[in-house]
């Protein structure tokens, strides 16, 4: 592999790793609650936003300041639930009003982060990352730890969806949350959890993000449908797949920067989506059903 | 029997003639502002007018259809470009001095080549869409709305990119040249009530009827011989051309256009007033359309900075969508709730 190979693989990796643990965040409460989340590119926002205010205005260490912003990202994840999406389960709201109203939230929050910060782009001042000589990669620290950690959540996320018993009721949930309902579990403390988890999640590939490149009030919705392009093209009943459509997407994406242009990038991504859609509507991982079952 | 009959019509007379009271309290109001401040309340009716255009156009989809879509500002957008493009031609003779095709057409042709060309471009994006459902076409209705707005910026040679195409000529309609704000309240009063005359028509339809026994359940639909996907079409396709009327008119109104004009956030916006204004009425889009351009002149008044006033509104939009998706799931004149 030549310098421009190695660099591709490399940002194709540790983006990857980004967008999927932000997949397996939009997947979780699309698959357990049935709700298209657009409100998690507002949390992603705000965790972004308060990993930027503990590190450059606070002053505080980059670790703390990502904690400080995964618990932000927990709690408005809880009170989105507890706050709005609560209210619509209760009253039994259709799918096509819960996802409007997650819209809604998008657009409250992000504004008010843009009326408090400002509308224009924030980054964090930092030195230069080095370069790695990583597997052969030429791989900065900076990506490696984007890298590591996203690798690392997935990796706990995989564990904890195939040994733990809370993480498969959740998983449940979306198949029949009555018969949940039936058998005494607390389906309003699941849907917090649900939520809560899915806005720390989000929260990672935040401050990661933010301490790279920096975003602005409204890049959420980017990245939310970035996520959501890997659920819909694995298919949302498989937890593995998203994360290996999100790595293949990527890697995708710096082919076709390398190959052609940065400006075709976005487009590959997108008609890839579409394609792939109206070939395989379940996705590409999904297994097959029968009639009844769709 | 008679005094409930009596009693109903009592009603009814009471109901229509606070309706009638209230247009007519709101007709006075605006030719109060008109003499107020002429220029300023031209521009407020030039803006209601593109806006009640695009709303009515994507209620025939949304409302009448019940299929949620998020890229009418990509049919405004072609509509723009088409327009723009056939009043002045390709390429950029302001940097290269060269003009790869000589459009040079009319007002009125070039309208009617936006029209066409948003008609064709939402025949062939609904080809595409129309196989997809619920969560499906919301996103892949989002995605080509990206699509729509990278393809603009990156085919530089016809769109200029970024850039953006300015100094549209101005509208010229057999020798009366449309210059003065109240000259384009004129127009665009003309064409608007034309277009919405004809949505009218298909509101109550047996086309209009049609779609809306497919939003209702086009299974049953199907059962009675309409056909979903033809109509679907349809509806798309004339959206499409009262949208690209509306990106024409505003392309010749604002005199410039480039991609951010019709970027998702715009289509986003356009969904959100609908929802605000009401689905499957003829008067939700009216009335998302006046939330649409009052609200910022109501935030300014307060004397907010123009880039505080946008967030606020947009702060009051979102709100107010939350509320009313939890309490009318119609919107404020609508009378049908999205699924």
């Amino acid at each position: 592999m030549n310098l421009t190979e190695k660099l591709l693989v490399a940002h194709a990796m540790s983006s990857g790793a980004v967008i999927a643990v932000l997949a397996v965040a939009f997947g979780l409460v699309y698959r357990s609650l049935q709700i298209f989340h657009i409100a998690l590119g507002a949390g992603f926002v705000v965790s972004a936003y308060m990993f930027y205010v503990a590190v450059s205005l606070f002053h505080l260490p980059v670790e703390l300041g990502a904690c400080l912003a995964i618990v932000v990202g927990c709690i408005l994840g809880c009170g989105m639930e507890k706050g709005v999406y609560r209210a619509f389960y209760v009253k039994r709201s259709s799918a096509g009003i819960v996802m409007v109203a997650s819209l809604g939230l998008y657009v409250v929050i992000t504004n008010a982060v843009g009326l408090i910060f400002g509308n224009g782009p924030v980054s964090i001042r930092r030195e230069l990352s080095p370069p790695l000589g990583l597997w052969g990669l030429e791989i900065t620290v900076l990506q490696a730890w984007q890298l590591g950690l996203c690798l690392v959540t997935l990796l706990v996320c995989g564990i904890a969806r195939m040994f733990s018993k809370v993480p498969n009721a959740l998983w449940a949930m979306g198949e029949n949350p009555e018969l949940l309902e039936v058998l005494r579990h607390p389906i309003l403390k699941y849907r917090a959890v649900v939520l809560g988890l899915s806005g720390g999640l989000s929260a990672i590939p935040a401050c990661l993000i933010m301490y790279d490149t920096g975003l602005h009030p409204y890049s959420g919705m980017t990245y939310v449908f970035s996520a959501a392009t890997a659920v819909f093209f694995a298919g949302a009943e498989r937890l593995f797949g998203w994360i290996i459509v999100a790595f293949a997407l990527s890697t995708l994406q710096s082919l076709v920067i390398w190959r052609f242009s940065a400006r075709w990038g976005e487009v590959v991504l997108y008609v890839a989506l579409v394609v792939v859609l109206l070939f395989r509507r379940d996705g590409i991982f999904a297994s097959s059903k029968r009639a009844e079952e769709s | 029997m008679r005094t409930v009959v009596a009693s109903y019509f009592r009603r009814l007379l009471l109901r229509r003639s606070i309706k009638r009271a209230g247009l007519l309290l709101l007709f006075i109001l605006a030719l109060a502002l008109i003499a107020y401040s002429p220029l300023y309340s031209f521009r407020l009716i030039n803006l209601l007018c593109i806006y009640t255009l695009l709303l009515c156009s994507l209620n025939l989809v949304v409302g009448l259809g019940g299929l949620l879509t998020f890229n009418q500002a990509i049919y405004y957008g072609i509509g723009a470009y088409a327009y723009a493009l056939a009043r002045y031609g390709l390429g950029n003779p302001t940097d290269t001095g060269q003009v790869i095709l000589s459009g040079r057409m009319g007002f009125l042709s070039a309208t009617v080549v936006g029209i066409a060309c948003a008609m064709t471009g939402a025949t062939a994006l609904g080809a595409v869409i129309l196989r997809f459902r619920k969560d499906q076409l919301i996103l892949v209705t989002v995605v080509t709305q990206c699509l729509f707005v990278v393809l603009m910026r990156n085919i530089s040679k016809v769109t200029r990119g970024a850039d953006g195409i300015y100094n549209i000529p101005r509208p010229s309609i057999f020798g009366w040249s449309v210059v003065h704000p109240g000259e384009y309240t004129l127009l665009f009063l003309v064409a608007v009530s034309s277009a919405l005359g004809l949505l009218w028509i298909l509101y109550r339809s047996p086309f209009g009827l049609a779609l809306k026994s497919l939003r209702d359940d086009e299974r049953a639909a199907a059962s009675l011989g309409i056909r979903g996907n033809r109509t679907y079409l349809w509806a798309l396709a004339l959206s499409g051309g009262c949208a690209g009327l509306a990106g024409s008119l505003y392309a010749a109104y604002v005199t410039f256009i480039d991609p951010s004009v019709f970027s998702i956030d715009e289509s986003v916006l356009l969904v959100m007033l609908l929802l605000i204004g009401g689905v499957g009425t003829f008067r939700g889009p009216l009335l998302g359309a006046m939330v649409c351009v009052l609200l910022p002149e109501l935030c300014r008044q307060i004397g907010l900075p123009n880039a505080q006033a946008a967030n606020l509104r947009q702060i009051i939009y979102g709100a107010l969508l939350i509320a009313l998706m939890y309490w009318r799931p119609q919107g404020l004149a609508g009378n049908f709730r999205i699924r």
